[in-house]
């Protein structure tokens, strides 16, 4: 396959003494940790489908020669507890060489320091908060932070609606939601343009008619929306019937085929940003698409294309390194730079987080689109 | 569906003991969900239905956190202080919250949890808000962790001790009485509000100590981490492991924490058809609740009661009443004679009992009106009347559970309409119930004892601290105990269940656990009911042998053998109204009373 | 207080509007658990869960079979009635035999609920569905013309459904015969024994009736929120029991005035108060408090005795 062959030639190779180390063993053991179960298991499971395709390609290729990646999969309920429990065990029962999770940035605060002590590396596929990879030099995600997305999307609407007021609404007891409002916001104070309402929700609720109509009211010139995928449909849908037509500039969570597929026409000309999206063309994006909907008989989300990528990163640095051991991992992930990705051209920086293209896309005839 | 309760208790140990050695980790969440499950026992054993320990758990987690961080104290300050933070705010929502019953405190304390949650939320600058308390709200991992589990597990096993020895002392036992029936409790002299609010107190201290090592064990917190499902979950430890006995909550979280880890760790890999059927852990999960409760309805530690039970009920269900406890039961106790001397010591001047114009309403209906009379030391009245004439709400009126809506109740020169019946009954008012009203669970020992609850001046410290002084009086109170059940021709049953004895017997205990308050009156409502005609008569005699100690007596009845033997002067009411008072001759001869009354019969 | 907004009739009028929907949404819910709550004395904790399946069982015949609204909403009621029946006889019966204490059957309930949910997340997964537009037309109407009171065919429903439910439900209780034992049952069911009450049988249809409106809630509720998911259920669960609380414990009426009160105070909050949306959950709860406060046995509140 050529995209197998453009992520080795990627792959910068800084010393060859690492590689002509002793030999990979047989079976290389990668943890995976998702919430698989619970209200958040959309994203789990999505996430597990695209490192689980990942895997099959890899070990079919022979990527890393005669050696296997082999999935330790644990589901980490979205608590902290079990995400700490499930990350011990497989750090020291399963020996796994890098983790992937995992699913919530919750989970992560409280299980990737078990991972930074115990020097193993953890890839994070889905965790975009402030702070994750500051926990240490251990900690890598894939998920590009809110704060390198928003500026991008709103730029891009700026440019062509030339809004002068928003108003917002996001869930005030999620932290994701509560984040990317915070970027949102920030970002529109520097772009200028007045944000004239904010409301919020909770956990739990369902009809948020009352803040929408309280936020048009306010005559806003677009609206923006800040939502896990589970809420995000029916805010989008609540949204139309009040008759809000102004442009709808949503957050990460209404960058899912789902949005589509069930609040239908309500998700017309909605607008995303993203480093992913479905009908992307990157090359190798297109191929996993296909890959993907064969599989599985749906179609990937952004998460699975993170998770797909995620350990395409991961068997890139077991590569790189030539070896199994939990540093050298690590020590080769941060020299990651310019590999090809779902996500396009992929590079780490210097503080772990990624470095990708982040495209402003917009739903049309059911599809999203870049927007333009 | 017999289960050796030791068995279970050593498969739960076991399993837990296994998950510890295999994943460290998993110790501190056992030890902080067994914590949390004490504080739901410490309210739940009171008879409260509190939701609240998630809600301080939450307090504690963010207080210590909190103070740690941001004012920078040491953990062992830290803890202590989030301790503090919690039992301010349990004193301030206790006492609007307490009043309510059952189902309602529950949703109230639920609520109390949301409120505790949205207020995390709003208060971004302290909390880290939505966003949680963790590095990116300036909450550094390694600041926050700063607990290791063998402080959690002192922690608790100080918890456990303490729990033990409060649960035998005084405060234990009138925790049981509480939990058993609190009106009976009440008019043991005991106050239930004040009980209720200490194990609300407990539990919210309980919980934030909890909260506050979550904190210190995981190294950051958000929102979610106490929300509503929590809430019901540690309320579960503590039904699941049975509300009875103090090791249960430990035992039920033991069992709950333990088996999804090792449902996941049994299932996770080694079946590999069922790979992507992550639910499986949980399913099962659900099935083990609903399969292990139906076999131990009242939880775990209920087993244990169980067959403690059997054993000290073996020999004693043997025994029969014979001639001579008929004979005992006559013979009076020197408890009662105590009393009297206590009782004569302490009586100033001024009337002994004295109603005046006394009177009852129940939505609009009079069950008393305009009822005076006075009673003297050292003598036996009897109440009669037809049924509904108003004989028991004039008890629960004398006795406090009641207040009058009109008139005047001075006993000993005080007014007492209107005081809390265990203030009354610690002032020298005992009494029975026409419903049986024991301790059924508890054994008939234990019973008896609650009476000496006014007496016992150890607390819960000399408990804790287990003072010889504490050890001496419990020791003191058996023994009294049981000698006023010997002379009840009750020792033989001593050791069982009280709801397990017959109706004669339940009513003899319930009079023994009067005398042991050392009354000087004592308030019998319809003491004979369900007594044959030789204990009743024996009865009599009993009555009259108290009288000559000094106990005075209001007796309810319908024997009107006993009441003609027994009492020196009787008063009759009818509708509400006295009708007529006097020498039992005087009144057997009045025409009102006759009519009312005597001529039905 | 925001005056701007306070000034605008339409403002309120639209608010008033969603208000009561939105508590008649928490009402229609709170209906079937407050009855069997009432009559039990247990908490239910499965009811959130039955409730959530009746909504996908809808879901599947309306949206994936293609049925019309009223045969859906007949077939999520048989099966709600179906599911409360199997809970009666695998969760509560069997403890009820053991004379077990009544929170252990909270245990068991929640044993049920979890695997219900379990299954459901197994066999649906955890992505949102809705019903498609055919079932039930989701433009709404404008009451005065474009810029006037909007009120949707699915708000119009849920107002309608849980006013007649709860009149039917009344004259259930109060004038048939079995709902004359149901109450009898409810304020003892020693008692009604005595009375020659077959108390099982009364049980099984309190759960059969029970169960049916947690399957009119479901697809009330999933019309009016266009969220079907697997936790559909525990996340309407606090609002419920707060309501059911409210409106004093099995009482069906009061379960849905303290919906329509709850709505109406939630939706107000968001509405009039500055930074409402972020404390109208607080706020819900402090009211709560207080009426329970004040009326202990909740705002239409009686003793046991009238219970149900």
């Amino acid at each position: 396959m050529s995209a197998k062959r453009s992520i080795l030639c990627a792959i910068a190779f800084a010393a060859a003494a690492v590689a002509s180390a002793a030999p990979l063993p047989a079976t290389i053991k990668i943890g995976v940790v998702e919430t698989l179960t619970g209200d958040n298991s959309a994203y789990g499971i999505s996430i597990r489908k695209g490192i689980e395709l990942a895997a099959e390609e890899i070990n079919a290729s022979k990527l890393l020669g005669s050696s296997q990646l082999a999935l330790v999969v644990a589901d980490d309920k979205a608590d902290k507890q079990e995400g700490i429990s499930v990350f011990t065990k497989l750090i020291n029962d399963e020996k796994v060489s890098a983790i992937i999770g995992p699913t919530l940035s919750g989970t992560a605060f409280a299980a990737d320091p078990v991972a930074q002590k115990a020097g193993v590396p953890v890839l994070g596929t889905s965790t975009t908060a402030v702070g994750i990879t500051a926990m240490g030099d251990f900690i890598f995600r894939d998920s590009l932070p809110q704060a390198a997305v928003i500026p991008g999307t709103l730029a891009a609407v700026i440019a062509k609606y030339k809004p002068q007021k928003a108003a917002l609404l996001f869930q005030a007891d999620q932290e994701y939601s509560k984040s990317e409002a915070d970027v949102f916001k920030a970002s529109l104070a520097k772009l200028n343009i007045q944000l004239v309402a904010t409301e919020s929700y909770s956990k739990g609720d369902s009809d948020f008619r009352t803040q929408l109509q309280k936020l048009f009211s306010k005559k806003p010139d677009i609206l923006v929306l800040c939502s896990l995928v589970g809420e995000a449909i029916p805010v989008l849908q609540q949204a139309r019937e009040i008759g809000i037509t102004v442009p709808i500039v949503g957050g990460n969570g209404f960058n899912s085929p789902n949005v589509i597929k069930n609040a239908k026409e309500a998700a017309e000309g909605l607008i995303v940003g993203s480093s992913w999206f479905i009908d992307s063309v990157v090359p190798k994006s297109k191929a996993f698409v296909e890959a993907f909907r064969k599989k599985y008989g749906g179609d990937p989300d952004q998460f699975a294309s993170q998770g797909y990528s995620g350990l395409f990163i991961v068997a890139n640095a077991i590569k790189g390194s030539g070896s199994a051991d939990r540093t050298a991992i690590r020590d080769a992930l941060g020299k990651v730079k310019g590999l090809d990705t779902t996500l396009g051209s992929f590079s780490f920086d210097e503080n772990r987080d990624p470095v990708c293209q982040s495209v402003p896309l917009t739903v049309k005839d059911g599809k999203y689109v870049l927007f333009q | 569906m017999k289960i050796a309760p030791w068995a279970v208790a050593a498969v739960v140990v076991a399993a837990d003991a296994y998950l510890c050695v295999k994943n460290p980790q998993d110790l501190d969440r056992l030890l902080i969900n067994a914590m949390l499950a004490l504080s739901a026992f410490a309210t739940l054993h009171a008879r409260l239905l509190s939701l609240a320990s998630a809600g301080f758990a939450a307090i504690g987690a963010y207080a210590s956190a909190i103070f740690t961080i941001k004012l920078g104290l040491p953990v062992y300050l830290s803890i202590p202080a989030a301790v503090l933070a919690c039992a301010a705010v349990a004193l301030v929502i206790g006492l609007p919250v307490l009043r309510l019953k059952d189902v309602y405190l529950a949703i109230c304390t639920l609520g109390f949890g949301e409120i505790v949650r949205v207020s995390i939320i709003l208060l971004p600058g302290l909390t880290g808000g939505a966003t949680g308390a963790n590095l990116s709200t300036g909450f550094a991992y390694e600041a926050m962790k700063k607990t290791q589990a063998w402080s959690l597990a002192l922690a608790l096993a100080f918890l456990c001790y303490l729990f033990w020895s409060a649960s035998r002392s005084k405060t234990g036992r009138a925790l049981r009485a509480i939990r058993e029936n609190p009106e009976a409790a009440e008019t043991m002299g005991i106050d239930v509000v004040a009980y209720k609010n200490m194990a609300f107190l407990a539990s919210a201290c309980i919980a934030g100590l909890a909260g506050a090592f979550y904190a210190h064990s995981i190294g950051s917190l958000d929102n979610g981490d106490f929300k509503f499902n929590r809430a019901v979950d540690i309320l579960g430890y503590a039904v699941f492991g049975g509300s009875g006995q103090w090791f249960g909550p430990i035992l039920g979280a033991g069992f709950l924490t333990a088996l999804p880890i090792l449902l996941r760790d049994g299932l996770g890999s080694s079946i590999g058809f069922l790979k992507d059927f992550a639910q499986l852990p949980n399913i099962l999960n659900g099935l083990a609740l609903m399969l292990v409760i139906v076999f131990a309805p009242g939880g775990i530690a209920a087993l244990f009661v169980r067959r403690g039970e059997r054993r000290a009920t073996g020999p004693a269900k043997a025994m029969k009443l014979d001639a001579l406890d008929v004979l005992a039961f006559a013979a009076v106790g020197s408890a009662a004679r105590d009393s009297a001397a206590r009782g004569l010591s302490a009586g100033g001047p001024g009337t002994f009992l004295s109603l005046s114009g006394v009177g009852r309403s129940f939505g609009g209906v009079l069950a008393l009106s305009e009822l005076s009379f006075d009673m003297e030391e050292g003598r036996i009245y009897g109440l009669i009347g037809p049924n509904g004439a108003g004989k028991t709400t004039l008890i629960n009126l004398v006795s406090g559970l009641l207040p009058p809506s009109a008139g005047k109740i001075e006993w000993l020169g005080r007014e007492i309409q209107g005081r809390k019946a265990h203030r009354i009954a610690r002032s020298g008012i005992a009494r029975t119930y026409q419903n049986i009203q024991l301790f059924g669970e508890m054994s008939v020992l234990e019973n008896v004892v609650v009476g000496h609850h006014a007496r016992i001046r150890s607390g819960l410290l000399a408990a804790w601290l287990r003072l010889p002084s504490m050890l001496r009086e419990e020791a003191e109170a058996r023994r009294e105990a049981l000698g006023l059940l010997g002379r009840l021709g009750l020792s033989g049953l001593a050791g069982m269940e009280a709801a397990k004895l017959s109706y004669g017997d339940q009513r003899r205990v319930e009079i023994a656990r009067a005398l042991a308050l050392q009354p000087r009156l004592l308030l019998l409502d319809e003491p004979a009911a369900g007594m044959n005609e030789i204990e009743t008569a024996a009865l009599g005699d009993f009555i009259v042998d108290l009288k000559r100690h000094g106990v005075a007596i209001l007796v309810v009845e319908h024997h009107m053998d006993l009441i003609m033997a027994a009492c020196d002067e009787i008063v009759v009411l009818n509708f509400g109204r006295k009708i007529a008072q006097g020498s039992p001759a005087a009144v057997s001869r009045d025409e009102t009373v006759l009519e009312a009354y005597l001529g039905r019969e | 207080m925001d005056l701007s907004l306070l000034a605008d009739p339409v403002f309120l009028a639209q608010n008033l509007v969603d208000g009561l929907s939105r508590g008649a949404l928490y009402g229609v819910y709170a209906m079937g658990f407050t009855l069997i709550f009432g009559v039990l004395d247990i908490l239910n904790l499965a009811h959130a869960a039955t409730f959530m399946w009746c909504a996908f069982v809808g879901w599947l015949i309306m949206a994936a079979g293609g049925a019309p609204l009223p045969l859906g909403l007949v077939a999520a009621m048989i099966a709600g009635a179906a599911i409360a029946l199997m809970l009666e006889f695998v969760a509560f019966r069997p403890l009820r035999r053991e004379g077990a204490d009544k929170l252990s059957s909270m245990i068991s309930s929640i044993g049920a609920s979890l695997i219900m949910v379990s299954v459901a997340e197994a066999v649906f997964g955890v992505q949102t569905r809705r019903f498609p537009n055919s079932v039930l037309n989701p433009k709404p109407f404008f009451i005065g013309g474009a810029g006037g009171v909007r009120i949707s065919r699915a708000q119009i429903l849920i107002l309608a459904a849980s006013v007649l439910l709860m009149v039917a439900l009344g004259l259930f209780i109060r004038k048939s015969r079995m709902g004359k034992a149901i109450r009898a049952v409810a304020a003892s069911q020693k008692a009604a024994r005595l009375l020659g009450i077959d108390v099982n049988s009364v049980i099984v249809v309190t759960f059969l009736v029970g169960g049916a409106l947690a399957g009119a809630a479901g697809i009330l509720v999933a019309l009016l929120t266009n969220n079907i998911v697997p936790g559909m259920g525990n996340q309407i669960e606090l609002r419920g029991l707060a309501v059911v609380i409210l409106g004093g414990m099995g009482n069906i009426e009061g379960a849905v005035v303290g919906g329509f009160l709850l709505g109406l105070v939630e939706t107000l909050t968001i509405a009039y108060v500055p930074g409402g949306s972020d404390i109208k959950d607080a706020i819900a709860f402090l009211i709560l408090f207080i009426i329970l406060l004040v009326k202990p046995n909740g705002i239409m509140g009686r003793g046991k005795a009238d219970r149900a």
